[in-house]
C-alpha cells in the first residue's frame, strides 16, 4: 500500500502539479464567466456542460505525459509494479479530483439560490466531464503524443457545439437540453476507455 | 536555402497524423455544415410573397419596439443573456430587482405586467409553436409598442436603469442596440437586397462569406495543434542541440517553419472552398448573374488566412516560450471566448478572432460593415507578424544562451 | 590564419555555481582530448566552444574569430552533441539532407556530399533506415557525418563513445582520428581509453578548473615510477585500498594482484610497474582533491 502512496505522491508533485494547477486557475476564473446564482436546472447544466466539462480534458489527458519518452517507460517496465498499476493510480487520482470539483460547483451552484435536482446534475456533469477526459486519456494512451490526446478531446467537444446531433447517446451537452439518461451509458464507456487506453498502450 | 527547408518542413508535416486529422476535421465539419443546397431560397423575390425576410432598421420606433419586446420576452422568463467578459452569462434577478424591472416596462409600455404577459401568450399562441418555422416566425414578428408620449430620450434612461440591474454585457447597451435591430422586410427592400447580391456579391460572394463564417469556427482551434507540434517536436526529438550549432539563422529556421504550416494549413482551406463553391457558380449562371469566379479566393485569404497566420503565431510564441503544451489551453480558451462573444452571428466584428457572417446574403449590411472587417483582419496580420518576430528573438536567446528565463525559473536541467 | 582555439581566463556560471572557473587553454591541430569526471565542466566548454551558451568571462577565440561571432563560429564547427538523435520518422539519407540544408550547403553539392558522407562513416546500405530504428552506434555514425559534411575546421564531439559496444567504441575512435588528420577534433569524455587511444595533446578539467595541459606522455612521467604491483591477500584488500590509491585488482582465488599507486614501494613485494593513463589519470584526480582537502 506504502509504495502505491509514494507512487501517486511523487506523480502528483513532479508531474502533475502544473495540471492541477492549471485546472484550478480555470475553476476560479469561472466566477467570470458564469454565473451560479438563481439558475434553474437547465442554465446550471449550462455551466457543468460548457465550462467546467474542460476539468475533464486538463486533468485526464496528460496522465500519460512522464511515458512519452521512451527511455522512462522503458526502465519503468523493467520494475517490478506493473505499469498497469501505475497508470491506475493516476487514473484513480484524478477522478478524485474530478468528483471533488463537481461537488465544489454542485455546491457552489445550491448557494447561490439555483433550483435543481443535486443527484442528477452531479451524476450527469460527472459522466460528461469524465467521458470526455477518458477519451482524451485514450488518444493519448495510445499514440503516445498527449497533443493528439489534447486534439481529439477538444475538437469533440467543439463537434458537440454544432452537430450533436450525429452522436446520439454520446453527445455532450445532453442535461441542458433535460435530458438525463446518457449516464448509464457515458460511465461504463469511459472506464471502457480507460482500461482500453492502459491495455492497447502497453502490448505497444 | 530558405525554399529547400521550407519544402523539406512541408514535407515533414505531410508525415505527421495531427496533419491529418486536421484535414479530416476541417472538410467533416464544413460539409456537415454546408453539405445542402444552401440557395434554394435565393430567387428574385416576387410580390405577394408571405415574408421577406429581415432587415436592419435604426428607426427610434423599431428599436424602442424590439428592444422592449426583448426585455419583456427575458423579464418573464428572468433569464437575461449578457457577455460581460465575452463570455455568456445568463444573469437571473432576485425578487425586488425584478419588481424594478416590471416597473420600467410599465412606466415604458403605460400597461400593467399581467397585460404585457397576456399579450405575450396572446401573440405566441397565434403562431404555430410545434413547427420550427411558426417558432421563429413568431419570435421575430413580437414587438412591443412604447406608450405614445414615451421620448426616445426616455426610452434611453430606462435602457440605462436596466443595465444596472443586469450587469455588464447585455443587449440593453446603448453601443449595442444603437447599430439599429432587425426587423421584418418588405418587398422593396427584399428586391434591392437581392439585387445587392447579384450585383456586389454576383452570388459566389455571399457564398463565400458563409464559408467563411464556418471555416473561421474550426480555425480558430485546429492550427493551434499543428504549431505546437511543430515546437515540440525538436525537443521531443532530442534533436534542439544539433540545430541550434548549425549554420543558418535563426530567421531562416524558425520562417521555414512558420510559413510550412501557414500553407500546409491554408492549402486544405483553398481546396475545399474552391470545390465546394463550383455549383454556386452553375446556380448563378442559372438566374443570369455572372459569378465572381475568384470570390471563394479573396474572402478566404483576407478573412481565413490572417486567423490562420496569427493562431500558428500565437501557437509558436508560446510553445518556444514555455517548451511545453501550455498552448493549447491557452488558445482554446481564447477560441471558445471568441465564439461566445459574438454578440450576433452577424458582423459586429469588433475585435473577434472569429468573424461571423451566419447568413447567406445581407449585402448592403456586410459592404457596410466591410471596413471594420478589414480592420479586424488587418490587426490580426500584424499582430502575427509581431508574435512571429517574438518567437524568433527567443529562439535566438535560446539558441544562444542554452536556456530561457522561463527554463531557469520552473525547468530542472540534468 | 591557422586553425588554432584560444581560450583566455574563460568562466562560466550558472547562477551562484561555477561550472568553468578562468579556464586558459591553447589548442592546436589534430585530436584533443578533454578528460575529466562527470560534472567537471567538459560540457559547459564544448557549448561555450559551440555557441550554444554565453560566457560569463574571458576570452574565447577560433581561427582567430572571437566566439560572440556566431554565425561566422557556427559556419566553422561541426558539433555532435552527447545525446545526438534526429527525427525519429526521418530515414539516415533524409536526416543528413536535412541538417545539411541546415549548414547552408547547396543544393548540387548535398547530392555528392551525403552519399559520400554516408559511406565514409559506413551507412551507405542504409539510406532509408529511419532514425527511430536505429542503434546506438549508427546514431553516433550519422551524428559523426553530420557534424563533418559541411567540411568545418573545428569539431567537437561530446562523450563520443558512450553507449557504444567495444567494437563500434574501435570503429568510432579510427573514424575520428582519420577526420582530425587537417582540423581540430576535441572529444570530451570521462572514459580514459578514449584519450588513451586517440590523442596526443590532452587536459584535464575538474570542478570547473584545468588541472593539467599536455601531451600523453607528459602526464605519464607525473605517476612514472610510483606505480606498483602487488600480490596481496584477499582479506588485506580492504585495508590496502584504504591506505593506497588501488588502480585495478585481479583476483585469483584467496589473493589479488592489486596495481596501485605510491610515493615510495609500499612493501618489499611490491614491484614498480609501467604506468597507462588511467593511473596518471586517478593519480592527477587524487593528489589534487587531496591538495585541495588540506586548503
Amino acid at each position: 500500500m506504502e509504495r502505491y502512496l509514494n507512487a501517486g505522491g511523487s506523480f502528483i508533485r513532479r508531474q502533475y502539479a502544473p495540471h492541477i494547477l492549471l485546472t484550478v486557475l480555470f475553476c476560479v476564473m469561472s466566477g467570470f464567466f458564469v454565473s451560479f446564482r438563481n439558475l434553474d436546472a437547465s442554465q446550471a447544466a449550462k455551466v457543468m456542460e460548457m465550462y467546467i466539462a474542460f476539468t475533464g480534458i486538463l486533468l485526464l489527458t496528460p496522465l500519460f505525459m512522464p511515458e512519452q519518452n521512451r527511455e522512462i517507460w522503458l526502465l519503468e517496465r523493467s520494475k517490478a509494479t506493473p505499469l498497469w498499476q501505475l497508470y491506475l493510480i493516476r487514473v484513480l487520482e484524478a477522478i478524485v479530483l474530478l468528483m471533488a470539483i463537481v461537488t465544489v460547483f454542485v455546491f457552489l451552484m445550491r448557494q447561490g439560490g439555483s433550483v435543481f435536482s443535486v443527484g442528477s446534475l452531479w451524476l450527469g456533469s460527472f459522466a460528461e466531464i469524465f467521458f470526455l477526459g477518458s477519451i482524451g486519456f485514450f488518444v493519448s494512451g495510445i499514440t503516445n503524443q498527449v497533443i493528439l490526446g489534447y486534439m481529439v478531446s477538444v475538437l469533440y467537444f467543439m463537434v458537440n457545439i454544432g452537430g450533436s446531433k450525429y452522436l446520439g447517446k454520446f453527445a455532450l451537452f445532453q442535461m441542458m437540453k433535460g435530458s438525463y439518461d446518457f449516464a448509464a451509458l457515458m460511465l461504463p464507456v469511459a472506464f471502457l476507455l480507460l482500461a482500453g487506453g492502459i491495455v492497447l498502450r502497453e502490448r505497444r | 536555402m530558405f525554399g529547400t527547408l521550407l519544402i523539406k518542413e512541408c514535407k515533414q508535416i505531410l508525415k505527421s497524423m495531427v496533419y491529418y486529422i486536421y484535414v479530416v476535421v476541417f472538410v467533416l465539419f464544413l460539409s456537415s455544415q454546408l453539405g445542402g443546397d444552401i440557395t434554394e431560397n435565393l430567387q428574385r423575390p416576387q410580390p405577394g410573397q408571405e415574408n421577406y425576410g429581415m432587415t436592419n432598421s435604426q428607426k427610434e420606433s423599431d428599436i424602442m419596439g424590439k428592444m422592449l419586446a426583448e426585455l419583456v420576452l427575458e423579464t418573464e422568463r428572468n433569464s437575461y443573456a449578457t457577455y460581460p467578459m465575452g463570455f455568456y452569462k445568463g444573469v437571473i434577478l432576485n425578487e425586488t430587482e425584478l419588481e424594478k424591472v416590471k416597473a420600467i416596462v410599465e412606466e415604458c409600455t403605460g400597461k400593467n405586467w399581467q397585460q404585457v404577459t397576456g399579450e405575450i401568450t396572446e401573440h405566441f399562441n397565434s403562431y404555430d409553436q410545434s413547427s420550427m418555422e411558426g417558432a421563429m416566425q413568431a419570435q421575430v414578428t413580437f414587438s412591443v409598442f412604447p406608450r405614445d408620449d414615451l421620448s426616445y430620450a426616455e426610452f434611453c434612461e430606462h435602457m440605462e436603469e436596466i443595465c444596472r440591474l443586469v450587469g455588464a454585457g447585455s443587449s440593453y447597451q446603448k453601443e449595442k442596440w444603437s447599430q439599429g435591430v432587425s426587423v421584418p422586410g418588405t418587398y422593396e427592400q427584399a428586391v434591392e437586397e437581392f439585387e445587392a447580391i447579384c450585383t456586389k456579391d454576383r452570388i459566389t460572394g455571399a457564398i463565400a462569406r458563409l464559408f467563411c463564417d464556418y471555416a473561421g469556427i474550426v480555425l480558430a482551434i485546429l492550427p493551434i495543434f499543428l504549431g505546437v507540434t511543430r515546437c515540440l517536436r525538436d525537443k521531443r526529438a532530442q534533436v534542439v542541440q544539433v540545430v541550434y550549432a548549425h549554420k543558418l539563422s535563426t530567421a531562416k529556421i524558425i520562417g521555414s517553419r512558420y510559413l510550412a504550416n501557414v500553407c500546409m494549413a491554408f492549402l486544405p482551406v483553398i481546396i475545399t472552398l474552391l470545390i465546394m463553391q463550383m455549383p454556386y457558380q452553375y446556380h448563378a449562371r442559372t438566374i443570369g448573374v455572372a459569378p465572381d469566379l475568384l470570390a471563394f479566393l479573396k474572402y478566404s485569404c483576407i478573412w481565413l488566412l490572417p486567423e490562420i497566420m496569427v493562431v500558428l503565431a500565437a501557437a509558436f510564441f508560446l510553445t518556444e516560450l514555455t517548451e511545453n503544451v501550455i498552448s493549447i489551453f491557452v488558445q482554446v480558451f481564447w477560441a471558445i471566448a471568441s465564439l461566445f462573444s459574438s454578440m450576433t452571428l452577424k458582423g459586429s466584428f469588433g475585435w473577434n478572432l472569429i468573424a461571423r457572417w451566419n447568413t447567406l446574403g445581407d449585402t448592403t449590411a456586410f459592404w457596410q460593415q466591410r471596413q471594420e472587417l478589414l480592420w479586424n483582419r488587418g490587426f490580426y496580420l500584424i499582430l502575427s507578424l509581431v508574435m512571429f518576430v517574438l518567437t524568433i528573438v527567443i529562439y535566438e536567446k535560446k539558441r544562444r544562451e542554452g536556456e530561457t528565463i522561463y527554463g531557469k525559473i520552473f525547468k530542472r536541467r540534468r | 590564419m591557422g586553425i588554432t582555439i584560444e581560450i583566455k581566463d574563460l568562466s562560466k556560471n550558472f547562477g551562484k555555481k561555477q561550472a568553468l572557473k578562468h579556464v586558459d587553454l591553447q589548442i592546436e591541430q589534430g585530436m584533443f582530448g578533454l578528460l575529466g569526471p562527470n560534472g567537471a565542466g567538459k560540457t559547459t566548454l564544448m557549448k561555450v566552444l559551440t555557441t550554444l551558451t554565453k560566457k560569463s568571462g574571458g576570452q574565447v577565440r577560433l581561427c582567430g574569430i572571437p566566439v560572440e561571432q556566431c554565425g561566422q563560429v557556427r559556419k566553422m564547427i561541426g558539433y555532435l552533441p552527447q545525446d545526438f538523435s534526429m527525427y525519429g520518422n526521418m530515414g539516415a539519407y533524409e536526416a543528413l539532407d536535412y541538417l545539411a540544408v541546415l549548414s547552408g550547403i547547396e543544393k548540387k553539392k548535398r547530392a555528392i556530399l551525403v552519399p559520400q558522407m554516408l559511406e565514409k562513416v559506413n551507412l551507405n546500405d542504409q539510406h532509408k533506415t529511419k532514425v527511430k530504428a536505429m542503434s546506438g552506434g549508427m546514431k553516433r555514425r550519422l551524428g559523426i557525418a553530420q557534424a563533418i559534411i559541411h567540411n568545418p575546421k573545428i569539431i567537437v564531439v561530446d562523450e563520443p563513445t558512450a553507449g557504444l559496444d567495444p567494437e563500434e567504441r574501435v570503429r568510432f575512435r579510427n573514424l575520428l582520428c582519420e577526420i582530425a588528420k587537417d582540423r581540430i577534433v576535441i572529444l570530451s569524455t570521462h572514459i580514459v581509453g578514449d584519450i588513451e587511444a586517440t590523442c596526443e595533446n590532452i587536459a584535464v578539467l575538474n570542478l570547473g578548473e584545468i588541472l593539467f595541459r599536455g601531451t600523453v606522455s607528459e602526464l605519464l612521467q607525473a605517476v612514472r615510477g610510483k606505480v606498483y604491483t602487488l600480490e596481496v591477500s584477499t582479506l588485506e584488500l580492504p585495508m590496502m585500498q584504504e591506505k593506497f590509491l588501488v588502480t585495478g585488482i585481479l583476483t585469483n582465488g584467496s589473493t589479488a594482484n592489486i596495481k596501485l599507486i605510491a610515493d615510495q614501494a609500499p612493501m618489499r613485494e611490491a614491484k614498480q610497474a609501467e604506468p597507462d593513463v588511467e593511473d596518471a589519470y586517478m593519480y592527477l584526480m587524487n593528489h589534487t582533491s587531496a591538495s585541495k582537502g588540506r586548503e
